[in-house]
């Protein structure tokens, strides 16, 4: 197969990622003739050490969860600050404004799960169109619009966050493994489900 | 059917970066060891070939389209609606909480042949908005890119393996192994990116999945790195179990201006194909045996087309 000398800049998001990696363990028999028994894919919710896809104590959908978190918050955060600055009803403004402290205080905790774990911080969704995230054409949107249309255009987008953000949050407090992540996950569905009762308080 | 091997020979596989990489992650690894690669000629097994035998270590397995869902098993596990849009092939199955190889076991298949109970899954493609589904989807599973040793010598990949091929989150080309051209009409170069098929033709998506394994992880925390791509015609050190090399061909009912295309993951260069293997194991073992290791060309039965 011929080659082309391309994608140096793949071989340095590659060679990047290899060094975020945790250290390579077991690396197999080199002198073997058949493979080994595989090391068993387990039940993804034990957490254990047979879960080849873990990571410490965090199991796959600790760190799914995590990572979609990270980017769902991050992307919403300029929206709610937003309406906290120029909503036309000052008590969705307040509400705005105690959402994006919340958000920026989750984001501290997820970013710890992390950072505990040794796990080094990648958005698995840049680009892509994700259920319940807010998309930049929304927001430019959204930004041409004032008054009492934006408040009215605002808050769908805020529902389907807050609704989104439950759903997968749920997941997690039931299939995630790590302690802290999983007690998280439990206080943010809480959470959600008390903005969501405020959110249609406020005729969103 | 077609044939899978690119037309042209102005494939742009980034391979002599992987090359780099993958000699630098072989440095890295903690447990380094020498290879003795025990080979059983491929001559041994010429005696047996009959005189018709298409001499390409290939078999294959067409799953129609099954279902859509924003859900990823690999990479978001247990969590429904945690994933851009992925179009499913093969098991009819899976979900968000398809993690486990039973869950495979027990489920049905779209594809020929229909004991593959295997998951197939990418990004859904959308033209102006609407989802697009291919017209077919094959996989093959060859005996290439490697030395004629190392493909004589090929394993069964083992039941439960999940490999993930491409990048989604590429950001631009150069970070891609993705490579679309156009069914009907080779003189259209291929691209990482989207093409402009002419009317009559239909759009096409190649992605190669890694075919080198460390024999010991069915997954990673990364979901790659517990399979490499060969270097310089053999598997590295750090993953010396080579098992049959997975090539994805999806082809589209599209063609035209390609500025209406999209995937769920963003533009062509995001195309990426997760694989959870559920073949059954002795199924998987005649193929090798009997197709990748002789080097014959099988079809979906797995004997010689």
């Amino acid at each position: 197969m011929p080659t082309t000398p391309t994608a140096r800049t793949a071989a340095a998001a590659l060679l990047a990622a290899l060094f975020a990696l945790p250290p390579l363990t077991g690396c197999g028999g080199g002198n073997e003739d058949e493979p080994r028994e595989p090391r068993a894919t387990g039940d993804a919710a034990s957490g254990t050490a047979t879960d080849p896809a873990a990571v410490g104590t965090l199991n796959a959908t600790d760190l799914a969860w995590i990572q979609l978190m990270i980017p769902v918050n991050d992307q919403l955060l300029p929206l709610l600050d937003d309406v906290a600055e120029r909503g036309s009803d000052p008590a969705f403004r307040e509400f705005a404004a105690g959402l994006a402290e919340q958000h920026r205080s989750e984001l501290t905790e997820l970013h710890a799960l992390l950072d505990e774990a040794g796990v080094e911080y990648t958005n698995l969704h840049e680009g892509h169109d994700m259920p319940g995230m807010v998309t930049e054409d929304e927001l430019t949107a959204l930004a041409a619009t004032e008054g009492a249309a934006f408040d009215r255009e605002a808050k769908p987008h805020l529902r389907e966050h807050l609704e989104q953000s439950a759903r997968v949050s749920r997941s997690e407090a039931e299939s995630g493994a790590d302690a802290d992540a999983t007690a998280l996950a439990a206080g943010l569905e809480e959470a959600r489900a008390d903005q969501l009762a405020e959110l249609t308080a406020l005729d969103g | 059917m077609t044939s899978p091997h690119p037309r042209d020979g102005t494939a742009p596989w980034p391979r002599r970066a992987l090359l780099a990489v993958l000699a630098i992650a072989a440095l890295l690894a903690s447990q380094l060891f020498v290879s003795s690669t025990s080979t059983a000629a491929p001559e041994e097994r010429a005696a047996d070939v009959g005189p018709n035998a298409v001499r390409v270590a290939e078999f294959v397995a067409e799953c129609a389209f099954s279902h859509r869902l924003p859900d990823d098993p690999i990479v978001f596990p247990d969590m429904p609606g945690a994933s851009h849009m992925h179009s499913f092939f093969g098991s009819t199955v899976t979900d968000a909480g398809t993690t486990n190889l039973g869950d495979l076991l027990q489920g049905d298949s779209t594809c020929d042949p229909v004991i593959d109970l295997s998951s197939y899954w990418v990004p859904t493609l959308y033209a102006n908005g609407q989802p697009v589904e291919p017209q077919s989807a094959t996989f093959y599973y060859l005996g290439e890119g490697v030395d004629a040793d190392v493909v004589a010598n090929t394993q069964p990949l083992p039941q439960g393996l999940k490999i993930v091929a491409g990048n989604a989150l590429a950001t631009g080309p150069d970070q891609s192994i993705a490579r679309w051209s156009c069914l009907h009409a080779g003189h259209v170069n291929p691209s990482q990116d989207f093409v402009n098929c002419p009317s009559g033709t239909a759009l096409e998506s190649y992605l190669d999945f890694p075919q080198c394994w460390d024999g010991v992880n069915l997954d990673s925390p990364d979901h790659k790195s517990h399979m490499a791509y060969p270097v310089a015609g053999q598997c590295p050190s750090t993953h010396p179990v080579a098992v049959p090399k997975l090539r994805q061909v999806l082809r589209y009912p599209v063609n035209g201006d390609p500025s209406g295309f999209e995937l769920a993951s963003g533009a062509g260069y995001t195309m990426h194909g997760d694989f959870f293997n559920a073949w059954p194991e002795d199924e998987m073992l005649r193929r090798v045996e009997d197709c990748i290791r002789p080097v014959i060309k099988c079809g979906a039965d797995g004997v010689p087309s």
